[in-house]
């Protein structure tokens, strides 16, 4: 039986996603030469680097098999064109840990997505290295920098309201300018669904995004075609689908409730779509995985408040009763239901143990006959207000 | 000249207790337009004649008066300060000032101002509180100018004005890189700050050992 | 419907495009303070909003005359602080006649929420950008909620931005300045560059 996402360890996941990724390398270098992974090796071996360093500086434990730094290093990679200088690559890396991961304070503490800050940062530092790229078909240098002419992608010419010029066909195979790993539509897909069968990726993220893309670009579409071509360019365009298989769902920052895994989805799909009709820069899907990071924390507490109103407020007490006495769970005479801890305010423990108490100091002092000390005239605190 | 007749100088406001990098009170200038050396002089100059001045007015104020209507005063006596602090950046910086016109004008209502003076200005004695607030008002220039320095090499590729290479970061001077700059240099500021205390406490402890 | 639809586009404007906290930095430490506690979130934002808007009303009559005279920038800081001066004061009797209880609740914080950059600032850029009424009301709206959507967004964060796992040297303000730097990046793409302050 396979485990549910948020119930696998991690590390075992980033290291199925990372083979995953790994095998949208073979049509790239088909496209574009042994460069793309010279420029994935660039990225994995900095974020190493990287790695190592901020754990000297921080004095704590390095581990070099961290599956997760060569995900996030090979994530980063794959969203960068393949005629890219090196330095930009190797940036891109020192960012994406740097400022992703251990200034947050490590793995456990995400609050964003690493690789989705370095792609949002090199968009916006640099947008003639990250949104041109080298035509489909033509061979890049493997280490020097690419004179060859760039051009802009498909997800520009939608921008700019026009129809895309590539055939659909095209699109699918990734026969289009656009980054290393993100123009196979048809590969993804087919690695998207291998991972859906292995669990490695979230089954609600990723329905409830595609399916609120499809939703809003059919109902407004940006370009002049029909609903159906409209949902086909939205979702094929963008590194929308590579971010939502691969990017989205991040063990470490995906929520933990399925419905709340599913409002995640929505939120971000909604970002995304919003980015697309109002936004400036292409590739915006980094910037709508960002805030919907920021949000993910609340999507949780949401749902958890919701089905707590449910359970007191809407149904009865002898029906909850009813329902957990079905569900196998013994009540004693004084059990009643269990509220969340944060709500129980000053009730007993449900088995009725009594916990001991503490002896409480005597609120007048004893009568002695010492005189008393003087007191201390008490020095006037320094508030301000606004510091930490 | 007797020493005891000296102020006290406290130079919690150059880096212990500095406005910008440690407190956070006035920020908004640094993060947005100190993005040249030329811009962090104006933001700077703007500062001491604004707030310094006004700190140095409003100890007239009678204590007596409560806070409600003093918080006004305070910002009265600065939107009047800003008067001739406006004609004279004009006059000096006629096309930059302009650009960081806002900024100046929103140090009217500024934290040292309004909360600073209560909680510490106010509480010493005048000249040791002219001294203090000195000394962050000189916290302020040097987070100005670092990060305008700064900014100004990644965004322009010049320093002081003068041009050295090409612009190697041109989105340097973008609010969002502000504040990672900031957050950078204050987390720095706090390792410095945190460092130089563990010495001198191991210093006061090797001190009180030998005695 | 036109005025409406005017004044929710411009305060579309504000709170997405041009926030007074990701955009223009304006209140950042108050928006850190207040970012503590779902009370202090909701007080402050009411208190800012509030603030804003009817600021934004009265500076738009005052623009008119002061625009139009040469030297009546100079004057423009000393005029605003006399309007939220005097709101000030009006909104601390309303409170201490009409809810006391409430009033000895928040007289420690209203100061904080009133005479702040994100009001003051608000005024200031309505003056530049602003050309009507629905305008100046909309941005001063959208000014508060802009500040309601980064307290907001820090205080969902906080559980991880107060963490133990987070290295001393940036726990507090330094990682609370780097998270909105974050939340700044990603807006930048709505925005694109505010050259003009």
């Amino acid at each position: 039986m396979i485990t549910p996402i948020t119930e696998r360890d991690p590390r075992k996941l980033y290291l199925e996603r990372f083979v995953f990724m790994a095998a949208l390398l073979i049509p790239a270098v088909f496209r574009g030469g042994i460069r793309p992974i010279i420029i994935s090796a660039v990225c994995i071996i900095f974020c190493m680097l990287t790695d190592w360093a901020c754990c000297r500086i921080r004095r704590i434990k390095y581990d070099a098999k961290d599956p997760a730094i060569w995900f996030w290093g090979l994530s980063c990679a794959m969203l960068m064109p393949a005629g890219i200088p090196h330095i930009l690559a190797g940036l891109a890396a020192v960012i994406c840990v740097a400022l992703g991961k251990h200034i947050f304070g490590g793995n456990e503490n995400l609050v964003f997505s690493p690789p989705a800050i370095a792609a949002a940062f090199l968009i916006i530092c640099y947008p003639g290295g990250m949104l041109y790229y080298p035509r489909a078909g033509e061979v890049i240098p493997m280490f020097s920098e690419y004179t060859g002419t760039l051009a802009r992608s498909v997800e520009y010419s939608m921008k700019l309201g026009t129809v895309p010029t590539q055939s659909p066909l095209d699109i699918l195979l990734g026969n289009v300018p656009g980054a290393i790993g993100t123009v196979n539509i048809l590969v993804i897909l087919v690695i998207g669904i291998c991972m859906l069968i292995k669990h490695s990726t979230s089954f609600t993220a990723m329905i409830s995004a595609i399916a609120t893309v499809a939703g809003i670009s059919a109902l407004y579409p940006r370009i002049g075609v029909s609903p159906l071509m409209s949902v086909f360019y939205e979702l094929s365009t963008g590194s929308l689908l590579f971010g939502i298989i691969f990017m989205a769902a991040e063990p470490y920052l995906l929520p933990k409730r399925r419905a709340a895994r599913v409002i995640y989805g929505i939120v971000l799909g909604y970002t995304v779509m919003m980015f697309r009709y109002f936004g400036k820069v292409e590739m915006c899907f980094v910037f709508a995985l960002l805030i919907t990071n920021a949000l993910s924390g609340c999507f949780d507490t949401i749902v958890e408040n919701v089905i707590w109103w449910k359970r007191n407020y809407i149904s009865s007490f002898e029906g909850n009763k009813n329902k957990l006495q079905q569900g196998g769970v013994k009540l004693t005479d004084t059990q009643e239901i269990e509220l969340p801890a944060k709500y129980r305010y000053n009730t007993p423990p449900i088995d009725g143990a009594v916990k001991s108490r503490k002896p409480r100091k005597p609120t007048a002092a004893p009568i002695t006959d010492e005189p008393d000390e003087p007191e201390t005239p008490a020095e006037a605190p320094e508030k301000e207000v606004g510091d930490e | 000249m007797n020493k005891k007749n000296l102020p006290k100088v406290s130079t919690d406001g150059l880096f212990r207790q500095n406005i910008v990098l440690m407190s956070g009170l006035v920020t908004a200038p640094i993060i947005v337009a100190a993005t040249t050396f030329e811009r962090a002089l104006i933001l700077t100059l703007s500062f001491l004649l604004i707030s310094y001045t006004s700190i140095l007015i409003c100890r007239f104020i009678p204590r007596k008066i409560v806070y409600t209507v003093r918080i006004l005063a305070y910002v009265g006596v600065a939107a009047v300060m800003y008067i001739p602090t406006a004609l004279l950046l004009n006059a000096w910086f006629p096309e930059t000032a302009h650009q960081v016109s806002i900024y100046v004008e929103i140090l009217i209502v500024n934290s040292l101002l309004l909360a600073k003076t209560e909680s510490r200005f106010y509480l010493m004695p005048y000249n040791e509180m002219a001294l203090d607030a000195l000394m962050y008002v000189l916290g302020y220039a040097i987070a100005a100018f670092v990060v305008g320095m700064i900014r100004e090499f990644l965004a322009f590729g010049q320093l002081f004005g003068f041009r050295v290479c090409d612009a190697p970061m041109p989105a340097a001077k973008t609010t969002f890189f502000g504040f990672i700059l900031v957050g950078i240099l204050a987390a720095v500021c706090r390792a410095i700050t945190n460092h130089r205390r563990r010495r001198s406490e191991h210093a006061d402890s090797i001190r009180k050992g030998a005695e | 419907m036109e005025v409406i639809a005017r004044i929710i586009s411009v305060a579309m404007v504000s709170v997405f495009v041009q926030n007074a906290i990701f955009d223009r930095a304006f209140g950042s430490n108050v928006v850190i303070y207040a970012s503590r506690k779902n009370d202090t979130v909701i007080g402050f934002t009411i208190g800012i909003t509030a603030m804003t808007t009817i600021a934004s009303i009265v500076s738009y009559f005052l623009d008119s005359v002061l625009l139009q005279t040469q030297f009546g920038w100079l004057f423009m800081p000393l005029i605003y602080a006399a309007v939220i001066g005097a709101l000030y004061v009006l909104a601390l009797l309303f409170f201490w006649r009409v809810f006391p209880k409430l009033f000895r609740r928040m007289r420690k914080y209203v100061h904080l929420a009133i005479f702040n950059c994100t009001v003051i600032g608000a005024l200031f850029l309505n003056s530049n950008y602003g050309s009507d009424l629905p305008s100046y009301i909309g941005y001063g709206f959208g000014t508060g909620i802009g500040f309601f959507l980064a307290c907001f967004l820090l205080n969902v964060a906080r559980e991880k931005l107060d963490s133990e796992k987070i290295p001393r040297v940036f726990r507090g303000y330094p990682i609370m300045l780097i998270y909105i730097g974050v939340v700044s990046l990603a807006f930048y793409a709505l925005a694109g560059y505010t050259a003009n302050f």
